[in-house]
């Protein structure tokens, strides 16, 4: 199991430095230099030079990789390209409403999809069932952004019951918090919810149609237990997998519901910074941002699986 | 195709058949898919949307009412509510939006066929040449390369490529089509990997093929049927980020009528005045994205002899 978690660990690391590289490369070698970006079009070769002096574009590559690459480790981040503004200061303003909305988005889709996906199971072909079947096929097919406008316009302008912009922060005020990201969150996880209630479902009838339900049945264990101990528990392998899926999902989603609802967090900088200003240092940092959250998501997934299967555990699979 | 040995007469036709299934003839197969495909009523449902969107697209100059680029910037002309002459109504600037909409759906088709040939066109050779290969190159530089790009969510990768690029159409569809090709490589080298050992690779091996013979006629028709499935499941997350991309402002530019731009557009003023512009394009994205959902589930169901006889 050590060795197991331990290899889990080093690939997730691998992959994020594999990630590092490619967001390294893609802003920096990539046509359009920064330099020539900043300077505008018009702009003498002198200033040109003097820019990308100053930015210490003029290194070789790979050591620029590098010095980014270390002081980032040790939590520097360097300068914003354009502003020249130390981006961890920029990231700790922005961080804590987007962790705030992915958070409280996988609670939600993990509450809801779950047990919902665990009653469709239960009587295939009722009514039930073709509800959840239906409410799948809705959610896969509406985008965060139309729900989330449809949400404003309904629940926002028309009843008036929730504020439809802006982030306050969860210790300044949690019940302000919270309606601020009633929402969102629905918006961000609708889709997601969606999908691993069907997961849900699959994987609970197929387990549903096991020898050992049918014993346990016959033990005379009251259904509950049966469902919950020996179906969920069997079935969690499936469901926690799809989870990960999820995982990226739910921070794409992040990033546009973030516009929709005016929330200043890391979607909101990402966009600005690719729309508006391309500040590549910035872009670059935010990519890492929702890689790491992303690729920790599923490290704790794989790091789930010898939990929740002894044979795992065993090395025996 | 691009064989050593030209003979055109000799292609062999795309193996629909999966395993178990080879006697068949190819066109008897075709014939049970589809009939398979027409058992699926939302699956059916979903093809005659697309047909209907496919003909709107063709056809948008004679079918739209208006020109979807013509301004009426008068006080009475922007932000008309439906009537007669604007049946879904008019935008901030006096387009009509019933003709933005079905102008859209050019838009999307385009940028959904394009994404999916650069999809293909990068993925399924890598695949191929990694399945083939095998070996260190295979396992320890294109996987890890696949592992590292599906492990980023599919919008922030592709923002990032936009953010170094600029934002316009053909970047769009050639961003979407890069970030959705990893997934084309897996797939088509889990192929390759599982054919690898049959006897006819390894006849073709034996009378000497050359391996780029090997990979064209022998590899690459046993690929073409799970990657058209995968093509038809990946339409409607196409579309999805299509519009994403355009609402932020990261994708199709004004004044070409996405839909996506066009909600956006009409978002900004959401709070002033009305909401009537939304209501059309959003409505052609979720019913062009449900319709790629139904039809790529029917296609991977009709497609799986397994599922297919059951029914």
């Amino acid at each position: 199991m050590l060795r197991y978690s331990v290899r889990r660990v080093l690939s997730s690391i691998v992959i994020l430095i594999l990630i590092s590289i490619l967001a390294f490369l893609l802003m920096n070698v990539l046509p359009g230099d920064p330099a020539a970006r900043i300077v505008g079009i018009n702009a003498t070769p002198e200033l040109l030079e003097q820019t990308k002096e100053r930015l210490g574009l003029n290194e070789p590559l790979h050591e620029r990789y590098a010095s980014w690459f270390f002081h980032a480790l040790q939590g520097d981040l360097g300068d914003s390209t354009i502003h020249q503004t130390p981006i961890a200061e920029t990231f700790e303003r922005r961080i804590p409403a987007t962790l705030n909305l992915g958070i409280l988005s996988l609670i939600v889709v993990v509450g809801l999809a779950v047990p919902i996906g665990v009653l469709a199971a239960l009587k295939p072909g009722s009514k039930r069932e073709v509800t959840a079947s239906t409410l799948m096929i809705v959610g896969n097919s509406v985008p965060e952004f139309l729900t989330g406008i449809g949400l404003v316009l309904l629940v926002g302008l028309h009843l008036d019951l929730l504020p439809v912009v802006g982030y306050v922060p969860f210790w300044e005020d949690p019940i302000q918090n919270l309606k601020h990201m009633a929402m969102p969150v629905t918006a961000v996880s609708l889709t997601a919810t969606a999908l691993l209630m069907r997961q849900t479902r699959s994987a609970m009838i197929n387990v549903l149609n096991e020898d050992y339900i049918r014993t346990a049945r016959a033990k005379g264990l009251r259904t509950r237990v049966v469902i919950v101990r020996h179906g969920l528990r069997n079935a969690l392998i499936p469901i926690v997998t799809v989870f990960g899926f999820q995982a990226g999902l739910i921070f794409s989603g992040a990033v546009i519901t973030e516009q929709v609802f005016g929330i200043p967090g890391m979607g909101r900088l990402f966009v600005e910074n690719v729309v508006h200003s391309q500040d590549f240092n910035i872009v670059q940092n935010v990519v890492m941002f929702f890689a790491v959250c992303v690729v920790a998501l599923n490290l704790l997934v794989d790091l789930s699986y010898p939990w929740l299967d002894p044979r795992i555990r065993e090395g025996r699979r | 195709m691009a064989g050593g040995t030209a003979r055109p007469e000799g292609v062999a036709p795309p193996a629909l058949s999966l395993a178990g299934m080879r006697e068949r003839p190819w066109y008897r197969e075709a014939r049970a898919i589809l009939r398979a495909y027409m058992r699926n009523r939302p699956a059916v449902l979903g093809a005659v949307l697309l047909l209907g969107f496919g003909i709107v697209a063709a056809f948008a100059p004679a079918i739209a009412p208006a020109d979807p680029l013509k301004t009426n910037l008068t006080l009475e002309g922007i932000y008309q509510p439906p009537a007669w002459d604007h049946i879904a109504g008019t935008d901030s600037q006096g387009r009509d939006v019933l003709s933005r909409t079905i102008f859209g759906a050019r838009i999307a088709w385009q940028i959904v066929l394009a994404a999916i040939g650069v999809a293909i066109a990068v993925g399924v050779p890598l695949g191929l040449l990694a399945g083939y290969i095998g070996g260190k190159l295979d396992e320890l530089v294109i996987m890890r390369i696949v592992d590292a790009l599906m492990a980023m969510p599919g919008l922030v990768l592709i923002l990032a490529v936009t953010a170094a690029l600029g934002p316009s159409i053909q970047n769009t569809m050639i961003i979407i089509g890069f970030v959705w090709s990893p997934g084309y490589a897996r797939l088509t080298r889990g192929v390759v990997l599982s054919i690898k050992q049959e006897v006819y690779i390894d006849a073709a091996h034996a009378v000497g093929a050359p391996p780029r013979r090997i990979m064209l006629r022998h590899m690459l028709p046993n690929v073409v049927a799970p990657v058209l499935v995968l093509a038809s499941l990946s339409a409607a997350g196409i579309i999805l980020v299509e519009a994403g991309l355009s609402f932020i402002g990261a994708g199709v530019q004004p004044p070409t009528p996405a839909w996506g731009g066009m909600v956006a557009k009409a978002y900004i003023t959401i709070m002033t005045r009305s909401a009537w512009p939304i209501l059309a394009p959003a409505l052609a994205i979720i019913l062009m994205v449900m319709s790629f959902n139904f039809v790529g589930d029917g296609v991977r169901d009709a497609m799986d002899p397994r599922l297919r006889n059951i029914r």
